[in-house]
């Protein structure tokens, strides 16, 4: 008799995942993407969106609302934008104060606070007065099915220069904002951000990462 | 602001593409090692304090690239322990990228499925995935 074959991954074992995806060139567009980690099967939902995208991890799933929402760039400057998990349509859009330095979504992070339901938001400050050191500041907004709008929260430093590569993640339950940071020209750390009341921020950097590769990187 | 002091650069103090680990408390991500990939950690709490790198096991041979900048393209799913990304081989000669859809388990360091990534997005594409959430 033949072994029976295994059972299908529950869901929890196979969660499904989102993502997003260039879907046109010339101009650039994307598409919310539906993929199932068992078999790589990928599919775009909905129709093509204009508000560009640069590869990382510039994405906030609201699981609860059905709402995948991805920060890019558009006329308007750094730009939010929502989307319906299930037909990928647009739920909304909005332009956010943060500035933007030659490639869509660098030094900035986006996440979704389960602990608070808001949507976070950091960057590079939109303008820097003269004389003063640049710095990130950070905004929060109620996730309530919408784009906004963002509340300044705090600021923090390490902003005279941004890493090529840049990613972040957040620890809901301690508050806590973690993003790469260049300390200097050549040297690259990660900050730890103090989201929690009294609205400060401080920043370390124990980490030291390597050269800062774009795309694919060849190991 | 306070500051913690930077540690000694090296290949065991990196981490590129961050997630958080709720039940372990550390930052976790997959790095690129000279000749494998390795799941890097982080207790960031004080002056941080990494842990010992693990090779992943698993590891197809034929891998020799990450998408997503270095694995940013990823996504960690805390309940299941599962974290996802995207790596592949890059043909030198052809310049095609044959990318997998890979399933980490975060706990035993290994690769437990990796399928190839459907091509999606513009036509016949294997690189336009640019992001993953879960």
């Amino acid at each position: 008799m033949a072994p029976s074959p295994p059972p299908p991954p529950s869901p929890r074992d196979s969660p499904l995942l989102y993502g997003l995806a260039l879907v046109a060139n010339g101009p650039a567009k994307f598409g919310l993407t539906l993929l199932d980690p068992t078999s790589g099967a990928a599919v775009v939902v909905g129709g093509a969106h204009s508000t560009l995208f640069g590869e990382g991890d510039l994405v906030a799933l609201d699981g609860a609302r059905g709402l995948l929402y991805y920060l890019g760039d558009s006329p308007r400057g750094a730009t939010l934008v929502a989307l319906n998990t299930s037909d990928g349509g647009e739920v909304c859009s909005a332009a956010v104060a943060l500035r933007e330095v030659g490639f869509v979504g660098l030094g900035q992070t986006l996440s979704f606070d389960a602990a608070t339901d808001t949507l976070v938001l950091s960057g590079l400050v939109a303008i820097v007065a003269n004389g003063s050191a640049p710095s990130h500041a950070v905004y929060r907004a109620p996730a309530r099915g919408g784009c906004g709008p963002f509340s300044l929260v705090g600021s923090f430093g390490a902003a005279a220069f941004v890493p090529t590569l840049h990613s972040s993640s957040l620890d809901a339950d301690g508050q806590r904002l973690f993003v790469t940071l260049a300390t200097s020209k050549t040297a690259a750390a990660i900050g730890v951000v103090d989201l929690s009341p009294p609205r400060r921020a401080r920043a370390g950097w124990p980490s030291s990462p390597r050269a800062l590769p774009a795309q694919t990187t060849r190991y | 602001m306070a500051v913690v002091a930077e540690g000694p650069a090296g290949a065991n103090d990196t981490l590129l593409s961050l997630h958080w680990d709720p039940r372990a408390q550390r930052l976790i991500g997959v790095v690129a090692a000279t000749t494998t990939l390795q799941l890097h950690s982080l207790d960031p709490s004080g002056g941080g304090a990494w842990g010992a790198p693990r090779a992943l096991s698993g590891v197809p041979a034929n891998w020799n690239a990450l998408g997503g900048n270095a694995a940013t393209a990823s996504a960690f799913d805390a309940p299941s322990r599962r974290l996802f990304l995207l790596a592949g081989h890059d043909d030198p000669a052809s310049g095609d990228v044959a990318f997998d859809l890979a399933t980490i388990d975060v706990d035993s360091a290994s690769v437990v499925m990796h399928p190839p990534l459907a091509p999606v997005g513009m036509p016949g594409c294997n690189s336009c995935l640019e992001a993953l959430a879960v």
